[in-house]
């Protein structure tokens, strides 16, 4: 890519993407404080599933046509939705069950996203190449309709619904959400599934374009990219994780333009350091809350 | 130094001979090949898993920054040693200097004059690490707490990488290394992680130690307190980045390694090393730091440990983290340290139990004693390959069994007997590759 032009349209499609993998992470902060570093995995997860489907499907008789790709979706959206289930289920419920503390918590995330990187390493660690079932220009305008019409969704879900309320309530406060009736649990679990069901589509619009992934994508690749987005915008915000997604993306995509004068390798510094400026500023994030410290 | 003082004389013994022990052990190590390359990572490890321990276990932030810290060190120390050697062969025409330069270059024996390098360059790269600690504890550590702290020093050492792996000088994509064939012995590293460890107990044992234990049981009420915590975390955040400077310099010395290495994953290594040994104790970080380069670079080259261990060190890892966090989230040892007083208490006696007055099987008591007994004897015993074995075998069963007692007298006694007989098996076998490699040369 080379002109500004091209490098903004292509931010603005990696911004959807991050955008919609930043929800799940913002949704579960929101939810029950605690950052979930398994994310990335459940990325890599769906991925390597469509990927799977995809590849086993092309010989068969719907070939390159879109139905591949929705079975593919659909079966990369049940699988990361399962998955987040059983984690949610084994290696969170139990600690906050035990009552433990938020470090506690945020080191079993990390050592379930080992667990889950190790496997998939373990399972394929070359380099693979999606099927190229769109080109560029497509799937742009597929990516920004499909996180517009997600976003409108999960706002109505969210503001309208009786779930949508159950959950906000939930993220407010525990105990009385449970006063009033709420199943605790479910809300939690119902919320890992949107989560993941949202990084699921966003990594499968991703490797729309016939792009190169390895068993890394989630957590080097694209992975701390739309955590950092979710930070910066506020985490437990859910506007403010859209507007951190696109603001990583066009950044991203715009160190990519000049690559001429060797600036994409100082993606990872830019990035970074913006995220340490924008934190040293306002430590809850651009539009997240500033909760006062109560003694 | 009052912890000096305040040590009897039979703790002091203790430790010293401990020390001399392993000394005597580095020393003798450099006859075999593979014994100085795990004590070397040992210490190495020790010192960075403290630095680790005081920021995370004794101040309670959480920081998951600790490679980069360890990077700026080791790179620090590589560029050092990469200038002094170029200093002294160009502009010291003394034939002394240049001989033992020849000298240390051929990786033989040390010349003396090359520790006092190694030892500079450690100094020297260490105080540039702790400046920079500094600094980053400043803008860091005042404003941000729990998650968004460890977020933000993850960032920070990924932006350090990202620089190393940009400027050729640096790092570039495969990493510099000391092209001089200088390495260093495992007793310096000893000599270091001695050297740290009085450094930290004096510092924790000081006016700031007690500071940072306030500030991690609660930051307001210490400043209730008039402890100054911004002031008190940004010193102890500095202390902690000079160890791990000394520690990343020291690691120059034994094993180049490309910038990528120093990233995410180092930190996330030394996070399960403390979480490990538990949070907050130090004797807990080595005793877990020795336990993972074991793990590391023993179990998985092992003839009969299957590929899959050395193959997937991530699964295994996420492993014991999930399972630590899950069913002991204080780690082996929690909070308390391994101190001589709780291992010379294994083998008093313990008082009388009236068998008639017991309301159960007198088996449980006899198994206690007779665990008790054995773990003693295989202690003493271990080395022999049979019967020390053998012995600490029946003193595990009789152990176990006689911890299903419901006395409390007689569930000490099978505890004590339980622990001397495991720590004997694990003597046994590391004191028998040990004395193999030392009298087989």
């Amino acid at each position: 890519m080379n002109t500004l032009l091209e490098g903004l349209k292509q931010g603005l499609e990696l911004g959807s993407i991050f955008a919609l993998m930043a929800l799940g992470y913002s949704m579960v902060y929101g939810i029950v404080k605690m950052i979930n570093f398994a994310h990335s995995e459940f990325i890599t997860i769906g991925g390597f599933l469509a990927y799977f489907i995809t590849e086993s499907l092309l010989t068969s008789t719907l070939g390159s046509s879109v139905w591949n790709l929705l079975i593919a979706l659909v079966a990369a959206i049940i699988v990361c939705v399962v998955v987040a289930i059983i984690t949610e289920r084994f290696a969170y419920r139990p600690l906050r069950k035990k009552g433990s503390s938020r470090i506690t918590a945020l080191i079993t995330a990390i050592g379930v996203s080992y667990i889950f990187s190790g496997i998939m390493n373990a399972i394929e660690p070359e380099q693979l190449q999606f099927h190229k079932f769109v080109d560029k220009n497509t799937s742009f305008y597929i990516a920004i309709i499909t996180t517009a019409v997600l976003l409108a969704a999960l706002t109505f879900f969210v503001k309208k619904t009786k779930i949508g309320i159950a959950m906000r309530a939930v993220s407010e406060n525990e105990q009385a959400a449970k006063l009033m009736g709420i199943n605790n649990n479910f809300i939690i679990s119902l919320t890992f599934m949107i989560g993941s069901a949202l990084a699921a589509i966003g990594v499968v619009i991703y490797l729309l374009d016939g792009e190169c992934f390895t068993f890394e994508i989630g957590s080097v690749t694209i992975g701390l990219y739309p955590f950092v987005a979710a930070v910066i915008g506020g985490i437990g915000s859910l506007p403010g994780a859209v507007i951190g997604g696109f603001l990583i993306g066009i950044i991203r995509a715009i160190t990519q333009v000049y690559s001429n004068i060797g600036l994409s390798s100082w993606v990872d510094t830019i990035i970074y350091g913006i995220f340490v400026i924008i934190l040293l500023f306002k430590p809850s994030g651009l539009l997240g809350k500033d909760v006062r410290e109560k003694v | 130094m009052i912890w000096f003082k305040r040590m009897n004389k039979r703790n002091l013994i203790s430790t010293v001979v401990g020390v001399l022990v392993l000394t005597l052990i580095s020393v003798f190590s450099t006859k075999s090949f593979e014994l100085p390359k795990i004590l070397n990572l040992i210490f190495i490890y020790s010192i960075a898993a403290l630095a680790l321990n005081i920021v995370c276990g004794c101040l309670g932030e959480f920081v998951l920054g600790h490679g980069g810290f360890i990077l700026i060190g080791y790179t620090t120390a590589v560029l050092l040693m990469q200038q002094l050697s170029k200093l002294f062969t160009k502009s010291m025409g003394k034939v002394y200097f240049k001989e033992m330069l020849v000298y240390v270059v051929r990786g033989g024996e040390l010349h003396p004059m090359g520790y006092v390098f190694i030892i500079l360059t450690v100094i020297i790269a260490a105080l540039i690490t702790a400046v920079i600690g500094f600094v980053v504890g400043l803008i860091a550590l005042g404003r941000l707490k729990g998650d968004y702290l460890a977020i933000v020093t993850l960032g920070i050492s990924l932006i350090f990488v990202n620089i190393c792996k940009n400027f050729d000088k640096l790092g570039g994509g495969t990493g510099i290394s000391i092209t001089t064939t200088i390495s260093s012995t495992p007793l310096l590293n000893l000599g270091f992680l001695v050297a740290c460890l009085i450094l930290i107990l004096t510092f924790m044992g000081s006016r700031f130690g007690r500071n940072i234990l306030a500030c991690r049981d609660d930051n307001i009420a210490a400043e209730a307190c008039g402890v100054p915590v911004n002031k008190t975390k940004v010193i102890a955040f500095t202390f902690s980045s000079l160890l791990a400077g000394i520690g990343g310099a020291l690691l120059a010395f034994v094993q180049p390694q490309a910038p990528t290495a120093f990233g995410q994953d180092m930190s996330i290594l030394f996070l399960i090393i403390i979480v490990l040994g538990g949070l907050g104790s130090l004797t807990g970080s080595i005793i877990a730091a020795i336990l993972i380069v074991l793990y590391e670079n023993w179990f998985c080259v092992q003839s009969w440990v299957p590929d899959f261990f050395a193959n997937n060190p991530k699964i295994i890892y996420g492993i014991i983290l999930v399972l630590i966090m899950l069913f002991r989230s204080s780690g082996i040892l929690g909070k308390n340290e391994f101190t001589w007083n709780w291992f010379y208490k294994m083998f008093k006696k313990e008082k009388k139990v009236e068998v008639s007055q017991l309301n159960e099987s007198p088996v449980f008591y006899k198994f206690a004693k007779l665990s008790k007994i054995f773990g003693i004897i295989a202690l003493c015993l271990c080395y022999i390959p049979l019967i020390g074995e053998s012995l600490a075998v029946a003193g595990i069963v009789f152990g176990s069994i006689g911890k299903k007692s419901s006395n409390e007298t007689v569930r000490r006694v099978a505890s004590k007997g339980l622990t001397l007989s495991v720590i004997s098996v694990i003597i046994s076998y590391i004191v028998v590759d040990i004395l193999v490699i030392i009298l087989m040369q």
